[in-house]
């Protein structure tokens, strides 16, 4: 009878163990299409790209960000998909959890340049980390993608 | 020349003859209950004769098998290794002993394994770009992480894209 009691103790326990990423489910993916230049008089860079201001620069080097398009996703799917349009460049993103220990999502994202397909890719997010992602030269500036795990 | 030993082993043979034979009882039978030695000599040497010889048996092996068997059940015999206990846990017990270590293994897959956001504030995984495809030949990727932001970046060159035409002809519209 003892024994009937721990097993269950044990059983519940895995179980919820097992659900705890489905409980963490609160998390966001945020993506932004990005317009930079170098300006004579930068405007101010959005609220939304303020927190990775520095590190945009000091890869990029372009004093003046705009935000073409972005979308956040609250990840309480297994696997969600969306989309960013905007004038001439839109990308799709399809997320679902990273089968690989030590990463939260795998993404496939398209980007294209009004409706043709410029390139595929495919990646893996980790929590917190910042993935930029250079495109094509667009209106004197730089077409740049940016995504993070929230 | 013969020993005593041998000249009485031929008398009681009955090999002496003549006069060894005369001379050889002379010596003997000196003495009183000489003629009673003789008489037991004879006699012991008549059923040596008769039964000295070993029977021929007819089934040999039947008798060594016999013989053999019994020197087994006299041999003591060596002690045998003392046996093992047998696993006898019931079916409960041993489902108790899966679910445990099933709970142990997921234990150590979700604090052990470095996951997320602690990976990387430990700076240990970065975000990956597993592949990249284009249509255009003309677009080719690379991937690199800057260790000092924190960030991967993917960097596509691709042609610079001037939406001049379609901006134009909206223009003439």
């Amino acid at each position: 009878m003892a024994g009937k009691k721990y097993f269950a103790l044990a059983f519940a326990l895995m179980v919820g163990m097992c659900l705890t990423p489905a409980l963490r489910a609160d998390e966001s993916i945020w993506s932004g299409l990005v317009l930079a230049k170098t300006v004579d008089k930068p405007g101010e860079i959005p609220p939304e790209l303020k927190k990775y201001a520095g590190q945009l620069k000091d890869i990029f080097g372009y004093n003046q960000y705009e935000l073409m398009g972005q979308h956040i996703e609250l990840m309480d799917n297994p696997y969600e998909h969306w989309l960013i349009p905007s004038k001439d460049f839109s990308l799709r993103v399809s997320a679902r959890k990273a089968l690989k220990p030590g990463f939260n999502y795998h993404l496939k994202l398209d980007l294209f340049q009004e409706n043709k397909l410029l390139a595929g890719m495919e990646g893996r997010l980790c929590g917190q980390n910042l993935l930029f992602i250079r495109g094509p030269a667009y209106d004197d500036g730089q077409l740049i993608i940016v995504l993070v795990v929230k | 020349m013969k020993t005593f030993e041998e000249k009485f082993t031929a008398w009681i043979d009955g090999e002496l003859k003549g006069e060894e034979l005369i001379a050889f009882e002379a010596e003997v039978l000196k003495t009183d209950d000489a003629q009673l030695q003789k008489a037991a000599a004879f006699q012991l040497g008549d059923l040596l004769r008769e039964h000295g010889q070993a029977r021929e048996l007819k089934n040999a092996d039947f008798f060594n098998l016999q013989i053999m068997q019994r020197i087994e059940a006299e041999m003591p015999k060596p002690k045998a290794a003392p046996e093992r206990p047998k696993f006898s846990w019931s079916l409960s017990r041993i489902a108790m002993a899966g679910a445990f270590s099933l709970l142990i293994a997921a234990g150590l897959f979700h604090y052990v394994i470095p996951v997320g956001e602690n990976s990387a504030q430990g700076g240990g995984l970065a975000d990956q770009i597993i592949k990249t495809q284009s249509g255009n030949p003309d677009v080719t990727a690379s991937a690199f992480y800057s260790q000092k932001n924190d960030v991967t970046v993917l960097w596509l060159d691709a042609p610079k894209y001037t939406p001049q035409k379609k901006h134009a002809a909206e223009g003439a519209k």
